[in-house]
């Protein structure tokens, strides 16, 4: 029963995911502002116990909403977003791209994100978007190196 | 074939050649772009590029470089849109197109582990380069000596090469290694597909534990990577052969000996596994005597270690937690991966008590890097777990694990 009140606001990022329109893409946003203010040297703990988070929860959500891949469910995007940010120099262009590359690659999945959305496990539903996140993390990083 | 899927295919052999001349016109500018505009800028250079600058009487060396930049920032940015549209097309790519993006990931990790090293490394007053590479330094580092020969040998082929600069051009090589290694440990443990994730972890792991610059600290990561693999897969010839290379490096791989041990215990004839280990201590003492001979040292470690880090744990326990507050950290998240990791990998966490006595006797516990060779053991731990997690553990692994 406790599941019912603890793990929307949890995977809907404070009823971010209530959203009717575009939830994931509001999720993405939400999750960049917040880390704007986070310190940036905590960032990984900060990612990382957001994704704990989510990948605990995964299951319970299926449950909870009744879906294999809930609509409503965010965290994924949240966390994903975080660790595109991981490392970055704090400005608002740079977080735009980020922004932008993270939703291109949650979007159209290129492998090997592809693969893990055909694994069958519950928690596969954050696996892709935290690898996506790796993407764009790694995209950036290159081209940070690259401009600067 | 359709029209359709024949203009894909045409597409995505364009994108991907876009993408390979892409990555060598970067890597080309990054080595001597500037040298080039430098040396058209003073007529030196092909007539192209003497041409391109023929205005060169109204303005700075500078500008013509900055204009280069930015010439290659335009690029660079071309060059990530057309890698995002191939994604779009990659979804389900071939063998090769696999390959291609495994290589560039596994060239991107190595990028960026190389740009934190170069960033966050430092020269310390106790390892000077020039010292260790005249094997004139402080005990025990003249022993370590693999990396150190590969720097010289740089130095044979083009001596204009500083101290400075062959040591870094062998930790390139050391970097390279080490996440091959990592990324075909981890192999063993979760799906092809996934295996570059490990060179990522290993890079996170380590990055926190690069203090001041070192010939051997990377060079153990790939050390340990490929003897556990070969140990792994019972493999004992390139085992053995990269045991005594590694044992040139530190001599740390004394451990290895240990964790084999610890695998094939139980699981191995006693008579083979004694003889194993009668090999590997053999091995260690012929590559320790030659270093003893040609190198020889009155002292092989700093004493007062014990007292220091007795210090370090009585009176000054808020420097330990600074210092080691990452790597346990990492430790904690490698935990998850041990109910799912098979038995060898299991018995390999022998490593991390062995580095812990070593490290109160002959090191310091004020250095996190003094747990490299326990990196990638736990880097396979979390691979283990998210292979699990993801349902993506290999078909064959206890067929090919130990």
């Amino acid at each position: 029963m406790w599941r019912k009140f603890l793990v929307p606001p949890v995977v809907t990022f404070l009823g971010v995911g209530y959203i009717p329109v575009v939830p994931a893409t509001f999720a993405s946003a939400a999750s960049a502002v917040l880390v704007w203010f986070l310190p940036g040297s905590w960032l990984i703990y900060w990612a990382l116990a957001f994704s704990a988070a989510g990948l605990c929860v995964c299951r319970s959500s299926q449950d909870v909403f009744g879906s294999r891949d809930p609509k409503h469910f965010v965290m994924d995007e949240v966390c994903g977003m975080m660790i595109s940010l991981l490392w970055l120099p704090k400005s608002a262009g740079l977080y735009l791209i980020a922004f932008i590359l993270f939703r291109i690659l949650d979007i159209w999945k290129p492998w090997p994100i592809s693969r893990i959305q055909e694994s069958r496990h519950a928690t596969s539903i954050m696996w892709d978007d935290l690898l996506a996140g790796v993407f764009a993390n790694l995209i950036l990083q290159a081209a940070v190196r690259v401009v600067m | 074939m359709t029209l359709r899927s024949a203009n894909s295919q045409q597409l995505r052999q364009a994108l991907l050649f876009i993408l390979w001349a892409g990555l060598a016109l970067f890597v080309g500018y990054a080595l001597m772009g500037h040298s080039v505009v430098s040396d058209a800028y003073s007529g030196k250079s092909i007539s192209f590029f003497n041409k391109a600058l023929e205005s060169r009487g109204e303005h700075s060396l500078e500008f013509y470089q900055k204009k280069a930049d930015y010439l290659i920032y335009f690029l660079g940015t071309g060059w990530i849109t057309a890698l995002t549209v191939l994604m779009r097309l990659l979804r389900a790519p071939s063998a090769v197109e696999r390959r291609f993006i495994d290589s560039l990931l596994f060239l991107q990790v190595a990028s960026l582990f190389w740009s934190y090293f170069l960033s966050h490394g430092t020269e310390r007053h106790w390892y000077v380069i020039q010292e260790i590479m005249t094997f004139t330094g402080h005990p025990p580092y003249q022993h370590r000596v693999l990396f150190v020969g590969l720097a010289h040998a740089l130095r044979t082929l083009s001596p204009s090469l500083t101290y400075h600069e062959s040591y870094l051009m062998s930790q390139m090589a050391a970097i390279v290694l080490a996440l091959w290694a990592v990324r075909r440990l981890a192999g063993l443990f979760i799906s092809r597909d996934l295996t570059f994730i490990a060179p990522c972890l290993a890079l996170l792991m380590y990055a926190p534990t690069l203090d001041y610059f070192t010939f051997y600290d990377i060079g153990i990561i790939f050390v340990y990577s490929f003897c556990l693999y070969h140990l792994y897969r019972r493999d004992f010839i390139p085992y053995t052969l990269m045991f005594a290379v590694g044992t040139y490096n530190h001599e740390l791989t004394l451990f290895l000996v240990v964790t084999s041990a610890c695998v094939f215990i139980g699981r191995m004839k006693p008579g083979h596994l004694a003889g194993f280990l009668i090999l590997q201590l053999a091995v260690y003492a012929g590559v320790r005597s030659t270093l003893f001979f040609f190198l020889p040292t009155t002292h092989l470690w700093d004493g007062g270690k014990v007292a220091y880090n007795s210090g370090l744990f009585f009176e000054h326990p808020r420097t330990l937690f600074m210092n080691l507050y990452q790597p346990v950290f990492w430790y904690v998240l490698a935990a998850f991966g041990l109910p799912h990791a098979p038995p060898a990998l299991r018995r390999s966490l022998i490593i991390l008590p062995c580095l812990l006595v070593m490290t109160f006797f002959v090191g310091q516990f004020n250095e996190s890097r003094q747990f490299d060779a326990f990196i990638p053991v736990a880097v396979m731990l979390m691979v283990s777990w998210i292979a699990f997690r993801v349902g993506m553990v290999p078909a064959e692994r206890d067929s090919r694990v130990a």
